[in-house]
């Protein structure tokens, strides 16, 4: 049982860590807070249900379409909403993504209807036996794509001409487009990129709790505290801080009353805003 | 002569926008009758809205066509209140205040109907209510009445069942954290006490709570062979799926909250499952296959309970506007006094507090669907 | 251009006489649900002024404020209902008790700031709200409390009706107005707006800035807890979910799209964004996502809020009164 458990919390926090990954790709690139981010998540999630429960697309394809289609909403909102306020306080980029996210929302709703949705597991969702273990094979499904997604992401960005230009922007906006960089582009991709790792999440989300409209600001709430476990800006952090999370809340809950872990969790948290502001890891240079 | 001016043309902008504000007052016409619905129209529940609106809407035509009550149109003005009381307050508040309904229908939830009956009640208009927890009508409210018996009634015919039939002796008890709940276990626990059967154990859960593992771990320490959940569809899907995960053995039954949505979210895991409920489209009995029927060929969907509470209620009304007339009073004073009146789901017979019988259906999840296994008339 | 402004001011002037007028004399000609609405956008009103104070003139984000109003409201319904204290002892009480609170959450900002302080005012908010929800014993928890009484004038007489209630809330509403503009223009008001500008600089010329952030939050807080204390004996009853997060950032929105830093913006924010779902209805399910459109319009093009189109109209028509008048 604790081992199932634990798998339980790593798939779960690896979900948190996806939302926060892209969460935290916008800020270095951008230095804007996406509230939206969570929404990318739950639109994933119904575009998943259109195509793979409605339209009987394989699985797969429907996760790559709905991740294709997550990323333009992602460049779209870039390229409307917020490179007109490149220049804008954060507080009004802010509300701007509040505005997203109450559209997105919305428009889900106004599409698919409110009510919650059943998603079937690809993976299956009841425990198998493993070895000596229990192991629900949906959460290894999770874990996986994860590890895949991380071992891509490092290829990408350390590799790849496109990678290496995004790290740039997000370093110094400046001299990067004094290098030649079009950084409206770099900005716009990155948007797409955390559109399609929302999407990614909502989408292995959709079996464990169903498709619903309501998920979008807990998500993003959890991205945001991940990524400042992990040390606002690290994407490494971003994604561990999620893992910690996820692992926290399901072995929290099997061990402490689940009553007051929230105000645990939270409590802690603020402590550590204040004493150590910058996260549990470094900020890599 | 400038300060005239000035003066004038601040009034004149202060009336000019404040005369957007200006509501007209709703006469209510000699040919129509307007009856409030206020139910979960948005939310993650919004099937029961969906299925509330359909019920009412596939009653109101039917009347309509027949050529109304009296020769009055019924005109039905539907208000979200999307299953919170704040909401609910301000939807009541206009279908009443504003709208000026003759009968207000619903809510659902108890949590919205409860904080919001006083409205209603110092408006004297009549409140036909599909909510369950019992002290709804234990307020000395005139004007409240019920589409369904209430949840004492029907955790009275449920752990009758569950201890007669079932032959269940250890059962845990689990609710979700809102006052349909919260009153319903109560009455459940109250039931299993006096049959000396207490629960060895009681959780709770609150509502968008998607993790039960915490409750289901204590449940399977405790060694029950049997949870009633007294809970709201989501959440209860939830549960069934992840006491498959952790290998929980025993049976899962549920009150009024386990319906088709329920079934439709948990998939597998809803097989074996029990409900209470005041109506089921599998139901044998041919009035209510016939309402199925009509429901079916209108929506192209399946009725469930709340489809069922609020079709009923419109010609509940008709009914009672057809014996007292429109005055709310004599529409009020009627209602209290009606017995044995045969409706689709059963038979009704209202007393002092508004509630109104006995009629209750337990059902069995089998294949995916429900089928009947008791009747209480 | 002097003549101009000197015009500008005694439109504006004669706008709010008639405005209030107006207001005042509302249940004449429009039904108790729409008092109803008044008497809670007069409740947002409170809490957006009090909102931009912090946010606006001090430069601080908060997004768990519902807390404060979630303080003032559970005080007063606890108070009032399990503890039968009046109305008038209730309210000091409770706005005592979140304006304390209000302190508590300044406190981090000595250490931190930006995106940091956020996600602490955050937790902070959420805290709160779990706290409510799960100290059954004290609040009640998901049920939430019922009955909670209108106040009462000399033990005799009740504000039970919604047009006395209303009165009641507009009579706060002057008050947050007054004395919120009278520290906007005190010492304390400038030393805001400077840490606000520039808080490196501030502190070099001697401003105690942590102090000032400090009173910035509980002064906030302090009418946070004042709304709250309105909003339970209108409802007449409260639960947790009504101070959710989603309260917190609605309460943002109203104040930026208000205007920062503008008393009378707050007032015209808190106005617009609970009036815009009324006058929206007929909208049904589209109204939010036009809701969500307006908010990106507005942060691009007007982004220093309705306020800002409102000088420029009466610029414009005070630019003109001066003409006329043969300048």
């Amino acid at each position: 049982m604790f081992f199932q458990q634990l798998i339980s919390g790593l798939a779960i926090g690896s979900i948190y860590g996806i939302v926060a990954l892209g969460f935290t790709l916008i800020w270095n690139a951008a230095r804007v807070v996406n509230f939206a981010q969570g929404e990318f998540s739950m639109v994933g999630g119904f575009l998943a249900y259109t195509f793979f429960v409605l339209l009987g697309i394989p699985y797969y394809g429907a996760f790559l379409f709905a991740l294709l289609i997550a990323g333009a909403i992602g460049w779209i909102m870039d390229f409307l909403v917020i490179r007109p306020l490149r220049s804008a306080d954060p507080l009004t980029v802010v509300i701007t993504t509040l505005g997203v996210s109450i559209i997105l929302a919305n428009g889900a709703m106004f599409i698919w209807g409110t009510k919650a949705m059943a998603f079937p597991s690809v993976f299956g969702s009841n425990p198998v036996q493993l070895g000596k273990v229990m192991v629900i094979p949906e959460n290894l499904w999770i874990i996986g794509f994860t590890v895949c997604l991380v071992a891509f992401f490092y290829v990408f960005f350390q590799k790849t001409k496109a990678g290496k230009a995004i790290r740039s922007v997000a370093q110094d906006k400046e001299t990067a487009s004094l290098m030649g960089i079009n950084v409206n582009l770099m900005i716009g991709m990155t948007f797409a990129v955390a559109g399609a790792l929302g999407a990614a999440a909502g989408v292995l989300l959709a079996p464990l709790f169903f498709v619903s409209t309501d998920i979008g600001l807990t998500l993003v709430l959890k991205a945001f505290i991940a990524a400042v476990l992990g040390g606002f800006g690290s994407l490494q952090g971003a994604l561990l801080g999620g893992i910690i999370l996820g692992v926290l809340e399901t072995m929290g809950a099997f061990y402490i009353s689940s009553t007051y872990k929230d105000v645990i969790t939270f409590t802690v948290l603020i402590f550590l805003l204040i004493f150590s502001p910058t996260g549990l890891f470094k900020k890599p240079g | 002569m400038k300060i005239f001016r000035n003066l004038l043309l601040g009034i004149t902008g202060a009336f000019l926008i404040l005369s957007g504000f200006l509501i007209f007052p709703n006469g209510v016409d000699a040919q129509t009758i307007k009856i409030g619905l206020v139910s979960v129209i948005t939310g993650p529940t919004a099937k029961l809205g969906e299925d509330i609106t359909r019920g009412a809407k596939l009653a109101v035509e039917e009347v309509n066509k027949a050529g109304g009550i009296q020769g009055k149109k019924i005109d039905l003005i539907i208000e979200d209140d999307s299953g919170k009381p704040d909401v609910g307050v301000n939807a009541i508040t206009k279908l009443v205040r504003k709208d000026k309904v003759f009968v207000l229908l619903g809510p659902d939830y108890s949590g919205v109907t409860f904080p919001s009956m006083f409205i209603c009640q110092e408006a004297s208009v009549p409140q036909l209510t599909s909510s369950l927890a019992p002290k709804i009508t234990q307020q000395k409210n005139p004007w409240i009445f019920r589409l369904r018996p209430n949840d004492d009634t029907v955790a009275k015919i449920l752990v009758q069942y569950m201890l007669t039939n079932l032959k269940l002796k250890k059962i845990a008890l689990m609710n979700v954290a809102v006052e349909y709940g919260i009153s319903g276990i109560e009455a459940a626990e109250k039931y299993l006490r006096i049959s000396d059967v207490p629960a060895v154990l009681k959780v709770s859960y609150n509502f968008g709570d998607k993790d039960f593992t915490a409750q289901i771990s204590r449940i399977k320490e405790s060694g029950a062979e049997a949870i009633l959940n007294w809970g709201l569809p989501v959440e209860a899907a939830l549960i069934a799926k992840q006491l498959r995960q952790l290998g929980y053995k025993g049976l899962y039954i549920g009150g009024t909250g386990l319906d088709d949505h329920y079934v439709e979210l948990a998939q597998d895991a809803a097989e074996g499952s029990y409900s209470v409920t005041n109506f089921s489209s599998e139901d044998p009995d041919p009035i209510k296959q016939d309402f199925t029927k009509k429901y079916r060929t209108r929506w192209n969907s399946l009725p469930d309970r709340a489809s069922a509470n609020y079709y009923q209620g419109i010609y509940l009304i008709k009914h009672v506007v057809e014996k007292a007339g429109v005055d709310p009073m004599k529409f009020r004073d009627f209602l209290h006094n009606l017995k044995n009146w045969k409706g689709m789901q059963g038979t009704y017979s209202y007393d002092d507090n508004g509630d109104c019988g006995t009629f209750q259906t337990i059902v069995k999840v089998q294949k995916g669907k429900f089928n009947v296994v008791y009747t209480n008339p | 251009m002097e003549e101009i402004l000197k015009i500008q001011k005694k439109l504006k002037i004669w706008v709010i006489l008639g405005l209030a007028l107006g207001i005042v004399s509302l249940p004449l000609f429009t039904d108790l649900y729409f008092i109803r609405v008044a008497s809670m956008i007069g409740i947002f009103v409170i809490l957006t002024v009090g909102l931009n104070i912090l946010v606006g003139y001090t430069g601080l984000v908060s997004l768990g404020h519902a807390a404060f109003y979630a303080i003032g409201a559970y005080g007063t319904g606890i108070l009032t209902t399990s503890w039968g204290l009046s109305f008038w002892i209730a309210l000091p009480l409770s706005v005592a008790l979140a304006t304390l609170l209000g302190i508590l959450l300044g406190i981090p900002t000595i250490k931190a700031s930006g995106i940091y302080l956020a996600v602490i005012t955050i937790c902070f908010g959420l805290i709160v709200q779990l706290l409510i929800l799960n100290l059954d014993s004290i609040t009640n928890g998901a049920r939430g409390i019922y009955n909670v009484p209108r106040p009462s004038l000399g033990g005799q007489w009740k504000f039970t009706s919604e047009v006395s209630f209303f009165y009641l809330v507009v009579f706060f509403v002057i008050l947050t107005i007054l004395s919120a503009s009278l520290i906007i223009r005190s010492r304390i008001g400038r030393a805001f707006m400077a840490i606000r500008e520039n808080e490196v600089a501030a502190a070099s010329m001697g401003i105690p800035t942590t102090y000032y952030k400090v009173m910035a939050f509980a002064i906030s807080s302090f009418y946070a807890g004042l709304a709250g204390c309105l909003y339970a004996p209108l409802m007449r009853y409260i639960n947790p979910d009504a101070f959710n997060i989603g309260v917190s950032i609605d309460m943002l929105i109203m104040t930026v799209i208000g205007g920062l830093a503008s008393i009378p913006g707050s007032v015209l924010g808190g106005i617009a964004v609970y009036v815009l779902p009324e006058y929206l209805r007929f909208m049904k399910e589209y109204y939010r996502i036009v809701f969500g459109v307006g908010l990106i319009v507005m942060m691009i093009f007007m982004r220093e809020g309705i306020i800002s189109i409102i000088d420029r109209a009466f610029l414009g028509i005070a630019n003109r009164l001066a003409r006329k008048s043969g300048e």
